[in-house]
């Protein structure tokens, strides 16, 4: 009886062990996911010049999805806000946060991210 | 009697033993698989947008049947990205330079885009050719087998990532 004991509690504690394994490595991957979302709006934003930083144009709620992680659906938020700055040159520099949000194993998880975006150095062209 | 109901037993628990271990060493086999991937897959990927970022232009895109290949300008040289389907690598080129990045490749696609028109969507980027190309997109993915089972750890890697110089 002792000896079915102990061996049930190692079965269950190995599977167990590897459950989490991979618990964490499906997180590890979803937070990649998430990250990769996240710089990639972040990487597009140098694309548009600065009045449509500044005038509305980026979406705030946006959602966006990769092939990866079983077709996770991730709710992306983009505050544009003024640069928490006091300096004279304030007014050329904007704070943006993009923040993604996602629920995997009946939790809702939460990624951010913030840059300063400069009027000055990002792209001038206007298409 | 008792000799046929102990080997039984003795069987049945060899048995289980066995589906024990196997279960255990492909697991983990393959959770080594998914961290390996992952970390491969994370350190080409950085490399090749910190490439891309710092290129003046898009020398050429290519894709055939059985190979995609990208060459990037920059000041320090071209550098080139090539997928060999046949061989499942992607390999990075500059000057006398040459490192397989990433082996167990499946799929690899590079996608040019221009900058957003006048009045366009948020993110809507018109395709573009080499000499245009102001955005370039790539995805992959990557697998390996555990024990013969094809598949059993797959990663995909994608991103679009902006030409700073051009």
């Amino acid at each position: 009886m002792i000896a079915t004991l102990i061996l049930t509690l190692g079965v269950v504690g190995l599977y167990g062990a590897y459950s989490f394994g991979f618990a964490t490595i499906k997180i590890a991957q979803e937070d990649l996911g998430a990250d990769r979302i996240m710089v990639q709006r972040l990487e597009t934003l140098r694309v548009y010049d600065w009045s449509r930083i500044t005038n509305n144009y980026i979406p705030t709620n946006l959602t966006a999805s990769l092939g990866t992680n079983g077709g996770i659906v991730y709710q992306v938020e983009m505050a544009i806000d003024p640069a928490p700055l006091t300096e004279s040159y304030s007014n050329t520099l904007r704070q943006v946060t993009v923040s993604s949000s996602w629920d995997s194993g009946g939790v809702t998880r939460h990624r951010s991210m913030t840059t300063l975006v400069s009027q000055n150095g990002i792209q001038t062209y206007k298409p | 009697m008792e000799l046929m109901v102990g080997t039984a037993l003795g069987s049945l628990l060899l048995i289980g033993v066995g589906s024990l271990y196997l279960f255990s060493a492909k697991s983990f086999v393959s959770m080594t698989n998914y961290v390996d991937l992952n970390s491969r897959n994370r350190r080409a990927s950085d490399l090749l947008s910190r490439d891309i970022r710092s290129a003046t232009a898009v020398g050429s895109s290519t894709r055939s049947t059985t190979n995609s290949q990208i060459v990037l300008r920059s000041k320090q040289g071209d550098v080139t990205y090539a997928f060999d389907e046949t061989a499942g690598t992607l390999t990075r080129s500059q000057a006398a330079n040459t490192e397989v990045l990433l082996a167990g490749l499946t799929s690899l696609t590079f996608s040019l885009y221009q900058r957003p028109a006048t009045g366009a969507v948020y993110e809507a980027f018109p395709s573009a050719t080499a000499s245009t190309a102001k955005l370039v997109g790539f995805e992959w993915t990557c697998s390996r087998k555990v024990y013969g089972t094809e598949k059993s750890s797959e990663n995909v890697e994608t991103a679009l990532v902006e030409l700073r110089n051009q």
